[in-house]
């Protein structure tokens, strides 16, 4: 489904990423993990447009996507579910989830209705002011804005960054249902293990490399994983 | 007692003007963070369009106000596609720059096409006086007043209500996650100059009216006093703009009023300086935190 092929990207003058490679198949869970500063959110923000790559390519489908705009690659079916959330203050919570169907209008009642169905709370608080939120419910009104464009492959960074540990586990458990649901995930994680329960594959990225590759409880059995980032 | 309520609605009439030029500085600013500095003149051309097609067409006021607002919207979106939209990754200097650029090619252009003399702006609706409790009312006062508080309240209901409004204030908030929800800020921001534009363009057919005379130079002060409105209000606040422009144009002719009408423009800077100092942020500002 999705591709990367020797992806160089540079972040001002430092070299962010250095040739990364990996697929991601349709329906799976896929998670990056690795040390905060290895690139992996830089990845991330090049498979959504936010910046281009120096080198290398990125396919979609068929579809290249290392040329096309932010708002071409989301109306293509890739959301991202950025990191630290990045609700939009000051527009209420139903606004925000109307945000996220904005390339999907066609798809918009039926989402809403499927958001509301996965978080409850949003729709309690759907009249609330975004900011007033509490992080793990900002974090599922990101996730929510993300569903409303009813994407085909989901990309999520950092999602449990900052949450109290009953919320993290939440998390977790919504991206499983999220992807049972049929959309392929793409998940950034400094949290390792939990990342890698709930993933079918993952990457372990050093210093803007790709340094090992497995399945998730493949590289949660790896002694070097282990000792380097499951905290064992 | 009466002098005072006299010069009051003289205040609220001007300070519509500088209301509806102010909204358009600071709907640019909060999605670009760009001063418009050609903003005044794209005022101008306003006036310059309801001038020509009062003349020539023998249209009413509404049909000029109208498309004086079509004519100015397009105009605006125009300047924002050719001068800044090529400099959107550039330094916010060299788009500040260029907007000085932009004002002074406005200015002089229209001079070099139509002349540079003052016009009568020919007078669509006569004007009537009414006295109300001894105050002196024109209509064309009424007629200003109604037209700006009929435009701010089209241009709430467009932000707050419309799919393109929110996306605005989406933008304005988070340009980065905007882009993620696949806003296109191009879009948005061709959309904001028209928004700012077609209110500039009414403020100038609204001034042709109320002041009977207009000049290719004519945007220049009140361009500044409607940007001083707006960082009086809180520059990125609409409702601070409103608010602003009002205060401006009560300051000004207060000050004519106790008989100081020479220094009514510094008056205006005044306040600007002391605001800048006091309350950067404006009335209603909000005081954003830089994020690492």
């Amino acid at each position: 489904m999705l591709e990367v092929k020797d992806l160089r990207v540079n972040y001002g003058a430092i070299q962010a990423v250095q040739g990364v490679d990996f697929t991601v198949n349709d329906g799976e869970i896929v998670a990056l993990i690795g040390a905060n500063g290895a690139g992996k959110s830089t990845i991330l923000k090049t498979i959504s447009g936010l910046l281009r790559p120096k080198s290398g390519t990125i396919t979609y489908e068929g579809t290249r996507l290392d040329k096309l705009s932010a708002a071409k690659i989301v109306a293509a079916g890739i959301a991202q579910v950025p990191e630290g959330r990045h609700v939009f203050a000051g527009l209420t919570v139903m606004e925000n989830l109307k945000m996220g169907a904005y390339s999907a209008p066609k798809t918009q009642a039926a989402q809403l209705t499927a958001v509301f169905e996965q978080f409850p709370v949003l729709q309690e608080r759907r009249h609330q002011d975004a900011a007033t939120l509490s992080g793990g419910e900002q974090q599922m009104l990101a996730m929510g804005r993300a569903l409303m464009a009813k994407p085909k492959l989901m990309l999520l960074d950092e999602p449990s960054m900052g949450l109290a540990p009953l919320f993290i586990n939440k998390i977790f458990a919504i991206i499983k249902a999220i992807n049972a649901t049929g959309t392929t995930v793409l998940l950034i994680e400094q949290n390792a293990t939990q990342a890698l329960q709930i993933a079918d594959r993952g990457y372990v990225v050093a210093n803007g490399k790709v340094r090992l590759s497995g399945t998730g409880a493949e590289l949660l059995a790896n002694p070097a994983v282990q000792s380097a980032y499951l905290g064992g | 007692m009466h002098t005072f309520f006299q010069q009051t609605l003289n205040g609220l009439s001007l300070g519509s003007i500088y209301a509806l030029l102010a909204l358009g500085y600071t709907m640019v600013y909060g999605i670009i963070k760009l001063i418009n500095f050609a903003h005044g003149d794209v005022y101008m051309l306003g006036a310059f369009w309801g001038y020509y097609v009062i003349n020539t067409y023998h249209v009413n006021f509404l049909v000029a106000l109208v498309s004086a607002m079509v004519v100015t919207a397009l105009a605006g979106m125009l300047i924002e596609y050719l001068a800044y939209r090529p400099l959107r990754n550039s330094p916010r200097i060299t788009a500040l720059i260029t907007a000085i650029g932009v004002s002074y090619f406005l200015e002089n252009g229209m001079s070099f096409l139509f002349g540079a003399n003052t016009r009568n702006f020919p007078q669509a609706i006569t004007q009537h006086n009414y006295d109300v409790f001894g105050i002196t009312v024109s209509n064309i006062q009424i007629l200003i007043l109604v037209t700006s508080l009929v435009l701010m309240v089209l241009l709430q209901l467009i932000i707050q209500k419309t799919k393109m409004g929110t996306a605005m204030r989406a933008v304005a908030v988070d340009p980065e996650a905007a882009a993620l929800v696949g806003i296109n800020p191009d879009h948005v921001i061709s959309f904001t100059f028209g928004l700012g534009s077609a209110l500039a363009g009414a403020g100038g057919v609204l001034i042709g009216l109320y002041y009977n005379s207009i000049d290719p130079l004519m945007g220049m002060t009140p361009g500044i006093k409607a940007f001083v409105a707006a960082v009086v209000g809180g520059i990125g606040s609409i409702p601070g703009a409103a608010i602003g422009g009002f205060l401006i144009g009560l300051l000004e002719t207060a000050t004519q009023a106790v008989g100081l009408s020479a220094y009514k423009d510094a008056a205006v800077y005044v306040v600007l300086i002391v605001i800048l100092v006091l309350l950067p942020t404006g009335l209603l500002g909000k005081n954003v935190k830089e994020k690492v």
